[in-house]
């Protein structure tokens, strides 16, 4: 069971991943819809994990994702980006643990959950 | 959808008569969402299709049915996509058969494998998950009267088509009542927002912005199973990033189109299933 936090500045998307961890009974902790108060709410919960959307309305989610590594590098950060956006080598390099192409299915996301909290 | 025979799974009662048997695609896929989303998007393109979750059910129909095109995941139960290449090309060397077209679909990108589908003699391959306008391109490669996917039977389909598959959002999330019933009131409260803010920037010729709006809903759409709104959003994206002003204008157009078909199927759908309106959800 991890403590979770979502990011993403579409609401139907974040009841979807919620409905979708709830389900594999991890507990979600908190819901981010932009890079700011992403990283305000990080260090306010420390979740255990976050899905981090990086195209949102107010600008580059890889800023976030930086900011939220330089708090904590331990963070385990699943990156969410659209299909064609090549952005996962770039994510991985700033400390990304997984990297998760919407559309996806419940298992595409528990996989990557999987190998996020295995990460020591 | 419809199950015709034991494992097929078939779209023929939603579509409408007078398409030659010819035009009927085999889909050979084990994933419930995939076998969803592309009977939708057939339907959309205006082609019936037959749905196997494996290589060894695909092989019996093959041989039992008389298909245009053969669209196969590569990973599958039983028998897998490469196997069910290599036995298709096999008996049709036998008997002296017509070659059937073969298109491999998978999720990966596999330019990588490149070798090993063509040695199986599979002819093209697509990507998932597949852009309508990629799926139709690819269909008019290879089937053999490529009339059938001319502009205006596949709009006359449209029109009849449902905006809106619940069943997507279903396979994805699970069908728990009051959590489809959230996501029905949600869904077009936030795609109505992104449609005046789009409206909005269109108006000052702030094309990037529509683009930027564009994606936004793209994703979500495509989830709750409004797939038809989610590939005009994908197109406005595109078409937004170039300030492509005459497309976008079409474009925006169909969408808001698009958009009161998807309300009203939603309204209705919460009055059969609910009774009573939709009401306001906030956030």
């Amino acid at each position: 069971m991890a403590r979770t936090l979502i990011v993403d500045d579409a609401r139907v998307m974040r009841m979807i991943l919620r409905v979708m961890f709830e389900k594999a009974g991890h507990e979600i902790v908190g819901e981010a819809t932009n890079g700011v108060e992403a990283v305000q709410l990080y260090s306010e919960l420390k979740p255990d994990l976050v899905t981090l959307d990086i195209q949102m309305a107010d600008g580059d989610g890889l800023t976030s994702l930086q900011q939220i590594m330089r708090l904590d590098p331990e963070a385990r950060v699943i990156v969410v980006s659209a299909l064609h956006c090549e952005k996962e080598s770039e994510a991985r390099s700033l400390g990304a643990a997984g990297y998760l192409h919407k559309p996806f299915q419940p298992e595409d996301l528990l996989r990557q959950t999987q190998v996020a909290l295995a990460q020591s | 959808m419809q199950t015709s025979m034991d494992g097929v799974i078939g779209n023929l009662e939603a579509l409408p008569g007078g398409l030659p048997r010819e035009q009927l695609i085999l889909v050979a896929e084990d994933n419930a969402f995939n076998q969803m989303v592309i009977l939708r998007q057939l339907e959309i393109c205006g082609f019936r299709a037959d749905i196997v979750a494996n290589g060894r059910l695909a092989f019996e129909c093959w041989e039992s049915g008389n298909y245009a095109l053969l669209l196969c995941d590569l990973h599958m139960p039983e028998m897998d996509g490469y196997e069910l290449a290599k036995a298709i090309r096999a008996s049709e060397q036998e008997q002296d058969l017509r070659h059937l077209p073969i298109v491999a679909w998978t999720a990966s990108d596999i330019t990588g494998e490149a070798d090993r589908w063509r040695t199986v003699g599979m002819d093209d391959y697509l990507t998932k998950p597949t852009q309508l306008t990629v799926l139709k391109a690819k269909l008019a490669r290879w089937l053999p009267d490529p009339a059938a996917l001319a502009t205006e039977s596949s709009a006359e389909f449209t029109a009849q088509s449902l905006p809106v598959d619940i069943n997507v959002l279903k396979t994805l999330i699970g069908d728990d009542e009051a959590i489809i019933r959230r996501f029905v009131q949600v869904f077009p409260i936030d795609a109505a927002k992104t449609a005046v803010e789009m409206r909005s920037a269109y108006a000052v010729g702030q094309m990037a912005t529509i683009s930027e709006l564009a994606h936004g809903l793209k994703s979500s759409a495509l989830m709750v199973g409004a797939l038809e709104l989610g590939e005009l959003c994908a197109e406005m994206e595109v078409a937004g990033m170039a300030g492509d002003k005459t497309t976008l204008s079409a474009l925006l157009c169909g969408f808001e189109r698009e958009l009161a078909r998807v309300e009203d199927y939603l309204e209705g759908y919460y009055e059969r299933a609910w009774g009573g309106a939709p009401g306001t959800a906030t956030n």
